[in-house]
């Protein structure tokens, strides 16, 4: 007797999924015209240009640590802000402390929008409108910083469930010492962890806010592109490598620092 | 003996369900009664509609001489905090040490900028400990409340709603998560604990054994409306089984997957020692 591990509609539907996924892909790269010969003769200019980028201009270095030090404090300054701003519209939209439904839903609504729009957009959008400068490009990274956080701490405000919040609300406690004393607690770790990681999203979008022309090592980068000065690049990019590198691994540590503090 | 509460004709509806078909009962100081009943009977509805926790559909709750079904905001929170309540999950801060927990009793009670910054007074603060004390927690008083077993959380979560210094204390289902022995524990200590402040004390219990011996009054709930009123004595084997039979299905009880079928093998599994939590 044949026993089959499992059934035949869904092997036929692990079938049907794989060939789906094979049409997708081939109907993509129709739309797109690869030209895979042009693309391999061209290749062979890249070893040139590598080259060039093998010099290291090391008289941009002091510059260039400045400049990613300023971009990286314009990263926590956004994030300072944005934290604080996230956690009180959190509490307002999070399922278990929300005091409006459609209140709930308007930040809901509001975040996933902040969200869908690159943040590269944002950037440029804020820096249209009140120009450039670092209190411009504050305000820009603002926007996909509470996006991001809104939702994270939504999540982590609606894990501690509706128990602790009730027996708040039973001794007669106000909306916010219910949200201080009686769901912070439990999700200050998660809150934590969840800004550290966006430290490291904020330094890559601080960057790139240089590169739209507001200050920042970015904006350093792109001068020496324009310039062709390949020596300067690459020390502007060793830079940027080492302090991500870094800061990932800070930011880890961290993380794992307040998961052990659980 | 002064009446403390006066419920009438407290109505809930959910939709076309309705969980409460106007109820009216007086309770009076001093009283330790237990609200008894099939899952799904509203007896949850009518202890959270007490505190307005859950809000009625329509009807009076009078608590203290005020209209508590009226009761909005910083009204509302005033009236709550002179209202204990009792959780069947305990619903204490995990994260949080047990002595906080006691105190979280006296939030609605002090202005907010102390509260915010944990300024209890030093009698709250001795309050705390005397009631730890007395439910023998003291040593506990530092440790987490997550890290405390079942029956010590639900002595923490007594502790919290005397620290509110009420004149009404509302359990609803203290014990059904507790194994026997911490759930009697439980229940002396609630009893104890209200009969010696005067306090009224209204429990929900699933178990009828349990309604019996600890019991001044007994309330029997089915399909939202009180069947029964009157002392445990009075409170016949027949009564019980009249409140469980036909009663709506409990999700306990069918996730235990034994062989109990209606209410009447509950009520019989119940009474026997030892088996109300073969039966739960």
């Amino acid at each position: 007797m044949r026993v089959p591990l499992s059934p035949v509609s869904h092997k036929l539907r692990v079938t049907a999924t794989a060939l789906g996924v094979a049409a997708v892909f081939t109907g993509s790269a129709f739309f797109l015209k690869l030209d895979a010969v042009k693309f391999f003769s061209r290749l062979q200019n890249a070893g040139g240009v590598l080259r060039r980028f093998m010099t290291i201009d090391l008289s941009v270095v002091g510059a260039a640590t400045a400049e990613m030090i300023g971009s990286l404090a314009m990263a926590v300054a956004a994030l300072c802000i944005g934290f604080f701003i996230s956690l009180v519209l959190a509490f307002l939209a999070a399922g278990n402390t929300a005091p409006s439904k459609p209140l709930a839903a308007v930040i809901k609504g509001s975040a996933a929008v902040v969200r869908a729009v690159p943040a590269l957009v944002w950037l440029l959008m804020i820096v249209a409108s009140v120009g450039f400068g670092n209190a411009g490009g504050l305000f820009g990274l603002l926007f996909p910083t509470c996006g991001y956080l809104i939702k994270a701490f939504i999540t982590s405000i609606e894990d501690q469930g509706t128990g602790s919040v009730e027996a708040m609300r039973a001794v007669g406690a106000s909306r916010i010492e219910i949200a201080i004393k009686g769901v912070l607690p439990g999700a200050m770790g998660q809150i934590l962890a969840w800004s550290a990681m966006r430290v490291e999203f904020n330094v890559a979008e601080s960057v790139n806010l240089g590169m739209v022309g507001v200050s920042g090592i970015g904006a350093m980068l792109m001068r020496a592109l324009g310039k062709y000065q390949y020596g300067a690049i690459s020390a502007i990019a060793l830079v940027m490598l080492i302090t991500m590198s870094a800061l990932e691994i800070l930011v880890n540590r961290l993380r794992r620092g307040i998961r052990g503090g659980k | 003996m002064e009446t403390i509460l006066s419920v009438r004709a407290l109505r809930k509806s959910y939709g076309a369900f309705e969980a409460l078909r106007g109820v009216s009962l007086d309770f009076h100081s001093g009283e330790f009664v237990v609200v008894v009943g099939p899952s799904g009977a509203g007896k949850s509805t009518l202890i959270r509609c007490i505190n307005r926790m859950i809000d009625p559909s329509s009807g009076g709750i009078e608590f203290d001489g005020v209209r508590l079904e009226r009761a909005r905001g910083a009204e509302l929170r005033k009236r709550r905090a002179k209202i204990g309540m009792i959780f069947q999950h305990y619903n204490l801060i995990g994260r949080t040490n047990v002595i906080k927990n006691v105190l979280h009793g006296r939030l609605g009670h002090m202005p907010f900028i102390k509260s915010l910054f944990g300024l209890y007074s030093m009698a709250d603060r001795l309050r705390a400990v005397a009631l730890l004390e007395e439910i023998g927690l003291l040593e506990q008083k530092y440790k987490r409340a997550d890290e405390l077993s079942g029956g010590q959380m639900q002595r923490v979560g007594i502790c919290r709603a005397l620290m509110q210094e009420p004149r009404l204390l509302l359990a609803d289902e203290p014990i059904a998560s507790l194994d026997p022995r911490s759930a009697e524990t439980v229940m002396n200590h609630l009893k104890r604990m209200t009969e010696q402040r005067g306090i009224c004390c209204i429990v929900n219990l699933h178990q009828v054994d349990f309604a019996r011996r600890y019991a001044s009054r007994i309330i029997g709930v089915k399909s939202g409306a009180v069947v029964f009123d009157g002392k445990p004595e009075e409170f016949t084997a027949d009564m019980a089984r009249a409140i469980y039979e036909g009663g709506e299905a409990d999700p306990l009880r069918g996730a235990a997957g034994d062989s109990v079928s209606d209410g009447t093998d509950y009520i019989e599994a119940a009474a026997t020692p030892g088996g109300e939590y073969a039966a739960v």
